[in-house]
């Protein structure tokens, strides 16, 4: 009884895992080969779908669009890093700073979107708010959400603006598990704030970065669909498609389930070799 | 000479020094303003207009309501049929709740306190779906539950989110019971106390801060998802508070203030929960990443 005991504990998480993941994982594999539209028979046709996806450009431009968002990882990092750090010092406010700073983190991708159109439409507050600071040439002429060449950034300004509340959070907790002493002794060297900053705590956060690095990497390619559906659609044309709404498109829409499929193991297939260069590449700094 | 021009020297660095700290703690304060407003505003865009009345938000999108209106809220709640939304969420919510957690731990005990063959390898899987996006599966899931005839069934679906959120919730799980000394298990086993026992009255008893958390996040999750309720709850009764706000958006209803109140609706519960369980949201966060 005691060797099959284990089993029988992790058996109904395996079952509902192998339910939902597993088995539909497999299927998604062998869909991928097949030729299924609609409610039509379906035909084998090797790896016809994957030389159909990948020799189109189109599709290539779509896997531009998530890349182009890999552009806002930076961003989030500065600027995490310099909120955590304010906060950190205890700027003036900063309790205030903090509370509200997290708040879009929990709020619903949905309800994000939905009030940050309201945010981004013609003469609204964006456009007001530009009036304000000098550049009003940007605003009015339409929404922002329908510009090709603007929508897609002021996607990537909502999920920064949600983002920077996880950001803060974790830097912020990395900060405060560093001793004290290290300040003070620096401090006691004469040492300023900025260097404080440049050679201590930077060096000190540079896990967590890299933690934190993997995850948007991975977030900006499976985890960004409801930005896109709330917001825009797929964008003016196909300009804010991102693969995953271009799988639910192809899947529910078009009902090209064969084709779907392929593109979902070609997503697969991409956030593994990514994940695998970098943890690569920061395994290899380490050493 | 040299002495005055390099006391000189020291002065003006000396001023450029506070000037320079007085300027960037300015833009500093203007940077965390602007983004605590924008957060701000973003709250109090829909709390306002769901009290106004067409007229008044015709007039300014800003300004506070003259009176409150809440005519918007029962048109949302009886017509837009959000207060059916609201249980439908709340059957969710509990439903996954219980089964996520009672699963996940029965796991994470079997991980953390036992050894059996595959263990690694099968807790390194686990932990690999975490990343998994349900886009990518949704196709075969979708035709899967289609020929099981589990589409608008809260089963179905509930099913459905506890794998999602298991490998998270597993994980924790099991670093946190990983922690329980197993001098407290031998001594209940001394006392008799089976393994399923020590699961119950050992292991369980000290999880509350975890339990805690993973409610806390799980609820989030849940309550806050588009893409599985979408797919799998398309039925007009059983949608959830997102499906008909994603709705009602992108088909630009008319019924503008009513939206806003079914954004209040559905953001409230997770506002209330926060202000209760503030640092319980932000341990869950961090925790997975910091490990």
């Amino acid at each position: 009884m005691r060797k099959v005991a284990p089993y029988l504990y992790i058996a109904p998480s395996m079952a509902i895992l192998s339910f939902v993941i597993v088995y539909p994982l497999c299927k998604l594999f062998s869909y991928s080969f097949i030729h299924w539209e609609g409610i039509y028979a379906h035909t084998f046709v090797g790896i016809s779908n994957y030389v159909s996806i990948l020799s189109k450009l189109f599709f290539w431009k779509i896997l531009l669009n998530n890349f182009k968002l890999f552009l806002l990882i930076p961003i989030e990092v500065i600027l995490g890093i310099s909120i955590a750090w304010l906060i950190y010092q205890k700027v003036f406010a900063w309790k205030f700073y903090q509370t509200i700073i997290f708040l879009p983190v929990i709020l619903s991708i949905i309800i994000c979107g939905i009030v940050w159109s309201y945010f981004l439409q013609t003469n609204g507050i964006i456009d007001k708010f530009l009036g304000l600071i000098g550049l009003g040439e940007f605003a009015g002429r339409h929404a922002w959400l329908v510009d090709p060449v603007f929508a897609l950034p002021a996607v990537g300004v909502v999920i920064i603006w949600r983002d920077l509340g996880f950001a803060m959070v974790l830097f912020l907790a990395r900060l405060e598990s560093i001793s004290p002493v290290l300040f003070e002794a620096a401090r006691l060297d004469g040492a300023s704030k900025l260097q404080i900053l440049r050679y201590i705590v930077i060096p000190l956060l540079r896990g967590i970065i890299e933690i934190y690095v993997v995850l948007q990497i991975i977030g900006f390619l499976n985890f960004i669909f409801t930005y896109i559906y709330v917001m825009t659609g797929g964008g003016p044309g196909y300009k804010t498609t991102v693969i995953e709404y271009y799988i639910f498109e192809q899947a529910f829409r078009e009902l090209r389930l064969g084709y779907a499929s392929a593109l979902s193991v070609i997503l697969l297939g991409i956030t593994m070799i990514l994940a695998f260069i970098q943890l690569r590449v920061f395994k290899g700094e380490e050493t | 000479m040299r002495g005055i021009g390099s006391a000189n020297n020291k002065l003006v660095k000396r001023y450029a020094h506070y000037l320079f700290n007085f300027f960037s703690n300015i833009m500093v304060q203007l940077f965390l303003l602007v983004l605590s407003a924008s957060i701000v505003i973003a709250f109090y865009y829909p709390i306002v207009n769901s009290l106004k009345t067409q007229l008044e938000y015709a007039k300014s999108q800003f300004a506070l309501p003259v009176s409150l209106d809440f005519s918007n809220y029962v048109r949302a709640w009886v017509e837009g049929n959000f207060g059916r939304a609201f249980i439908n969420n709340i059957i969710l919510v509990t439903g996954v709740e219980i089964l996520a957690l009672l699963v996940a731990s029965l796991a994470a005990y079997a991980f953390s306190k036992m050894d059996f063959k595959l263990k690694r390898a099968l807790f390194r899987i686990i932990l690999s779906f975490m990343f998994l996006s349900p886009v990518v599966i949704s196709v075969s899931l979708y035709t899967q539950m289609v020929k099981l005839s589990l589409i608008n069934t809260y089963v179905g679906t509930i099913i459905i989110y506890t794998a999602f959120t298991l490998s998270f919730t597993i994980y924790i799980f099991t670093g946190f019971f990983r922690g329980i000394p197993n001098e407290l298990l031998d001594s209940a086993r001394i006392d008799g106390c089976s393994d399923f026992g020590i699961y119950l009255w050992v292991m369980l008893p000290l999880s509350k801060p975890v339990l805690a958390t993973l409610f806390v996040l799980n609820f989030i999750y849940v309550w806050n998802d588009l893409l599985i309720a979408l797919l799998f709850l398309p039925k007009s009764s059983l949608q959830t508070l997102m499906i008909k706000l994603s709705f009602f958006h992108t088909r630009h209803y008319i019924d503008f203030m009513a939206i806003m109140a079914g954004v209040v609706i559905a953001v409230l519960p997770i506002v209330v929960l926060y202000m209760f369980a503030q640092r319980y949201f932000i341990r869950g966060m961090i925790a997975g990443a910091l490990k």
